[in-house]
């Protein structure tokens, strides 16, 4: 995607014309910590827990992870089991959660309100007649990978997804394994709604119940081994990492602050599952 | 004792001595042999001979009659009994004067005679709307039409006809005893720089109260932003009205929302009336008669919004001779036109508005290589009305406005080319054809047929081709409101004291919002978000004006509305009651009561005047919204009737408001992405579930002095209020300060005609910062960074905690606007040169506020830090205007 061009910003510099800045001194009242709980959990995955302490606004202190927690998980409304703290706040059972059930979570600590969270792990993502074209490259398109597949939307629901694609690699630095990520191009017919680090994000409100064919292209130019991760995700993703998105660029004029959606009753932060088929595009 | 005696001595002779006089005049003997002449012939004879002096309307008696007369040393009462028998004529003495009137009809029923007709400007035609007319001590107005209907009393009656800028009229109405039609014809004051009496409409009456009223010509006396006089900016500048966000066209009118204004051009609701985000308001200053502002106390035949009426009056046309004026400025241009067609019972007026920042972007272009993307708006007003008689005209009405933006990009070579094509336009367009028919000489009738349509367009086009191989995508979003009506309104004239206003409204909607149609070589989608609704919305309505007395008016309305979507019907039955009351030191006490209801709710998260904004009808999820005022104020003339001071209290009580909890957020993804912004990303679920509704209510005090005319004009103007929210679902349910929440306003305006040739005018606002949302935390964000060996790729880690809704106030907001009018009488006509400065002193406003982002992997000693980001430094503008 290219930058804002210089044209538009002709248009509206005529409202931004010395748009300037001053520091402002302000007070405001101590805030009492909450707990915060990161936890994205998909059948492929041990059950894993993030637990954190929010702080004051004007503090940069890293966050405070909360190690004294009790984690407990239920699923369909019977309790499951413990989650057990592994270090610097993140907690870890040795369960994987099963797709289409329900959990719910339950966390207490030490200085803190006790939450609850509650979230789901939808169907796997139905994908397919895929296809792998390798493109070389031109003068204005690098080389890469031309992805097609078929994606069955389910029907009478809305349903919200997002792309990644990735390649396996060794850090030069320290030798570690880890996934580099690729560059993901939305040919047509639809193109992503946002993205958020390397996951690129849409829903089915523009072929809801349809099979729709997916025009993708992968951005390069080495032959290597490629994962391209598709996921179904539920509605409370979606919206905090939709929110999230707008709160991270919540610096433009007229625009409300944009609070980031919260499924955690008493605390703070995100609970939600997710399902995913990972397509492996040999070299 | 001696002061009754003295006392009853004057009373005698003021009774006296007219009875003495005038049975010398009468009995005075005359001869007179006239045969066969008119009775206007031996009235002269009389006259010429005996130095008698009759004063007569050839309107009022016919004297046209043939008579004959001879007789010597007759007493004049007798020979005047012999003239004017069975002529229908009768005549009294009124100090030396015989005035003849037409003879009262004593038998049987007493009839009144009623006065009615029109008030129009001398020179141009133009009927002058609100002008009063008043008979000691009852009166009337004129409507929007410039009719009026007055019923007389029997016997003499003296007339005064007054209106802003002109001379007084002052006539004596002979006593009259059938229905009689005038048209007056007023004169404008030729210069400011006499000190003449205040010609309003009397601030102290009842009619007055909670209504503003501006001019064009006042708002042209205005400085003006980027060269342009604009009316809702002037509006912004009164006591009660809030202008939102700096430079936007929002009216915040005691704390309603800027969606809850019914905004009128020439009768026709009009849905957006932003060009440029609200920079400017679709109403060339040129054009405009005149601009209402109701914030409370509403008159019956209006509703269907909470907060105010804007009524925007254009000029009808020159019937009288052709003329024209303009002018040219930093950004752009416009020309009105108006003139009589044949003859002066048809008139015309078209006037047109471009900007031209699109040619000033193909200049930079030509000059830089660069493409340029290109911008412009436009105003187009057409008007034509035809006078079939004394009781019939019809008026065609017509308005265009957009705005466009629009950009084209290639890129490739011989391989492949990539072609990018944007297009984004947005406008209105109204139409009315009105019909004024006089049913008799007291009721005065408006029938108006009325289209209005409000439109948003965007569509992409991206052609991509390699080699033999072709690919193109096209994405179209529209949104639209479209209505269709017909009302039909009427004024009766029932008594001196009393009159009655009544009629009705059907409006048939068409929503079209946010749907989004997708193309692509081998596919095509389309998203509705609700798919195109259709809704009546009818009203009736009955007004009674009565004076009760010679202090005390009434006026008692009910307004019944209605409303019908998907098989939903809404109805709301509103009652209105003002009373006004005149204390012997010319103090007026006014009180008023009103009940409205809203039937359609605007879908936007910022302030109005983005193109996204997005008319949706009430459904059995979103209720409609309804209000209920109360006002109490006071108003008294000063200074010899130079100086207006008024004053009201006012409580609003709303239920049912709504906001968008976090919308369609146009303007970040726009100014992020510009022309490859995606709509089809705005298909969103139905708004229904995007918005939280709830109660809000506001109260304050407004204060006026006001000085019309002279000289110096301008006023001054105050403002306390406490406006609130609570809405399910936001700030824990709990009541927060609006958004416009501002506690103290001043504002301070004024003109001065420094020489025939030059004014300075200026104005100064003060007015408490409105509040604002600030994180009252923030906390560690889920987040999967990107893995890239070597640098740090930025990802989000940190999430802002909004605490309570609108929890912090910005600090106050002061501005100083100034402007120099030179004026140039030319051998064609007139030519203006205007210099404007916006923001004198250059106050770093405040805009919105902003924390700086979390650093956290720096020390913990660092803090984040609040900014305060300000829009417009001081800007002087300059435009040269011509008038002919």
């Amino acid at each position: 995607m290219k930058e804002i061009k210089l044209t538009i910003a002709l248009v509206f510099s005529l409202l931004l014309l010395a748009g300037c800045e001053t520091l402002v001194e302000l007070d405001l009242p101590d805030h009492k910590p909450r707990i915060v709980v990161n936890a994205v959990f998909n059948p492929d995955s041990l059950f894993t827990v993030d637990l954190s302490s929010s702080q004051s606004v004007f503090t940069d202190h890293t966050y405070t992870p909360i190690t004294d927690a009790t984690i407990k998980v239920y699923k369909d409304g019977q309790y499951l089991f413990a989650v057990e703290h592994k270090g610097k706040g993140i907690y870890k059972a040795d369960r994987k959660p099963e797709a289409l059930k329900h959990y719910e979570l339950q966390v207490s600590a030490p200085g803190h309100a006790s939450i609850k969270a509650a979230s789901y792990v939808p169907a796997a993502p139905s994908v397919r007649d895929l296809k792998a074209t390798r493109v070389p490259a031109t003068n204005n398109q690098s080389a890469g990978i031309q992805l097609s597949f078929v994606l069955e939307d389910e029907p009478g629901q809305e349903n919200y997804y997002y792309i990644q694609a990735y390649a396996p690699d060794i850090n030069p630095f320290n030798n570690q394994a880890y996934n580099r990520a690729i560059r993901i191009e939305f040919n047509k017919p639809i193109k992503y709604e946002f993205n958020m680090e390397n996951r690129w994000f849409f829903s089915d409100k523009l072929f809801n119940g349809q099979k729709i064919p997916l025009d993708l292209f992968l951005e390069t130019n080495q032959r290597e081994m490629r994962h391209v991760q598709i996921a179904h995700i539920t509605k409370k993703y979606y919206d905090y990492v939709r929110t999230l998105e707008k709160q991270s660029y919540s610096d433009n004029f007229g625009v409300m602050p944009m609070p980031v959606a919260n499924n955690i009753e008493q605390g703070l932060g995100l609970f939600a599952g997710y399902n995913s088929v990972t397509v492996k595009i040999l070299p | 004792m001696s002061k009754r005696l003295l006392l009853f001595g004057v009373v005698w002779l003021f009774c006296a001595f007219p009875t003495l006089a005038q049975t010398n005049i009468l009995n005075q003997k005359v001869s007179i042999h006239q045969v066969n002449s008119s009775v206007s012939e031996v009235l002269e004879a009389l006259s010429t001979k005996y130095n008698l002096s009759f004063s007569y309307s050839e309107d009022l008696v016919p004297l046209k009659e043939k008579i004959t007369i001879k007789g010597d040393g007759l007493p004049l009462h007798q020979v005047l009994g012999i003239i004017f028998k069975d002529t229908g004529i009768r005549y009294v003495l009124i100090g030396k004067q015989i005035v003849l009137q037409p003879a009262l009809k004593s038998k049987g029923k007493k009839i009144q005679p009623n006065l009615s007709g029109y008030v129009r400007d001398i020179s141009s035609g133009e009927a002058l709307a609100g002008t009063t007319l008043s008979i000691r001590p009852a009166g009337s107005t004129t409507n929007n039409y410039g009719f009026y209907s007055l019923p007389l009393s029997a016997g003499e009656a003296m007339l005064e006809i007054r209106y802003l800028g002109y001379a007084p009229l002052q006539v004596v109405l002979p006593a009259v005893s059938k229905d009689t039609t005038i048209t007056f014809l007023l004169q404008p004051t030729s210069s400011n720089l006499s000190e003449v009496e205040i010609l309003s409409a009397n601030v102290s009456d009842l009619e007055q109260a909670n209504k503003l009223t501006m001019r064009g010509a006042d708002i042209k006396q205005l400085p003006r932003l980027m060269g342009e006089a604009d009316a809702v900016k002037a509006l912004q500048l009164m006591p009660g009205v809030q202008g939102g966000k700096e430079g936007t066209s929002d009216l915040i009118v005691r704390g309603g929302s800027p969606d809850q204004n019914l905004i009128l051009l020439d009768g026709v609701p009009v849905y957006n009336v932003s060009h440029l985000l609200g920079t400017f308001s679709i109403f060339n200053p040129d054009a405009i008669r005149n601009v209402e502002l109701i914030k409370g106390g509403f008159p019956a035949p209006y509703g269907g919004r909470l907060s105010s009426v804007v009524d925007v009056q254009l000029k009808e046309g020159n019937n009288q001779r052709f003329a024209g004026e303009g002018a040219a400025g930093l950004m752009s241009s416009k020309l009105l036109l108006e003139g009589p067609i044949k003859n002066e019972k048809t008139a015309f007026l078209i006037a047109g508005r471009r900007t031209y920042l699109d040619l000033l972007g193909a200049a930079a272009a030509a000059l830089s290589g660069e493409s340029m993307s290109k911008y412009h708006f436009y105003d187009l007003n057409a008007k034509v009305n035809h006078t079939f008689s004394a009781k019939d005209r019809l008026y065609l009405s017509v308005y265009a406005g957009q705005d466009a933006f629009s950009d084209k990009q290639e890129f490739g070579d011989a391989t492949g080319m990539e072609q990018q094509r944007f297009n984004m336009r947005w406008g209105n367009s109204t139409g009315a054809l009105r019909w004024n028919h006089v049913f008799g000489k007291r009721l005065f009738s408006n029938l108006t047929l009325t289209h209005s349509r409000y439109g948003f367009s965007q569509n992409s086009e991206n052609k991509i081709k390699q080699r033999d191989k072709q690919t193109q995508r096209l994405v179209d979003y529209e949104s639209s409101i479209e209505d269709w009506g017909a009302k039909a309104e009427f004024d009766f004239a029932a008594g001196l004291r009393h009159s009655i206003r009544f009629g009705g409204s059907y409006t048939f909607h068409t929503f079209r919002p946010e749907q989004t149609i997708l193309k692509t070589d081998s596919i095509t989608l389309l998203s509705d978000s609700f798919s195109e609704i259709q809704a009546q919305e009818f009203y009736t309505y009955a007004e009674d004006r009565i004076q009760l007395g010679e202090r005390l008016q009434v006026t008692t309305g009910v307004h019944l509305s209605g409303f019908s979507v998907n098989g939903k019907n809404f109805s709301s039955l509103q009652p209105r009651l003002a009373m006004g009351y005149t204390f012997p030191k010319s103090i007026s006490v006014r009180a008023s009561y009103a009940t409205m209801a809203q039937y359609l709710h605007l879908l936007s998260n910022t302030a109005t005047g983005t193109p996204t904004d997005i008319w949706a009808p009430a459904t059995d999820k979103v209720k409609p919204q309804r209000s209920w005022q109360a006002t109490l104020g006071a108003a008294k003339l000063l200074s010899q009737n130079q100086l207006e001071l008024t004053s009201d209290l006012y409580y609003k009580e709303m239920k049912d408001v709504a906001e968008f909890r976090d919308g369609a957020d146009f303007i970040s993804d726009f100014l992020r992405s510009g022309p490859e912004t995606d709509f089809s990303n705005f298909a969103a679920p139905p708004y229904e579930t995007r918005i939280a509704s709830g109660r809000g209510w506001s109260y304050g005090s407004e204060w006026m002095l006001r000085k019309r005319q002279g000289q110096t004009t301008g006023w001054v103007g105050y403002t306390l209020s406490w406006s609130w929210r609570q809405l399910n679902g936001i700030n824990h349910n709990q009541k927060y300060p609006y958004t416009y929440d501002s506690r103290h306003s001043i504002s301070v305006v004024a003109n001065h005609q420094l020489t025939p040739k030059l004014s300075l005018g200026g104005s100064w606002v003060y007015r408490t910062g409105y509040v604002t949302t600030l994180p009252a935390a923030h906390y560690k964000a889920y987040n999967e960074p990107v893995a890239n060996p070597g640098s740090t790729s930025p990802h989000v880690a940190s999430v802002d905690y909004l605490g309570e809704r609108n929890n912090y106030r910005m600090p106050g907001y002061h501005r100083l606007d100034l402007s120099l009018t030179h004026t140039k009488k030319k051998s064609w006509g007139e030519r203006s040169w205007n210099i404007s400065i916006y923001n004198a002193y250059n106050r770093k406003n405040p805009y919105f506020m902003q924390l700086s982002s979390p650093n956290l992997s720096t020390s913990s000693s660092s803090t984040r830090q609040l900014y305060q980001v300000s829009l417009f430094p001081i800007l002087p503008s300059f435009s040269y205007g011509f008038k002919f």
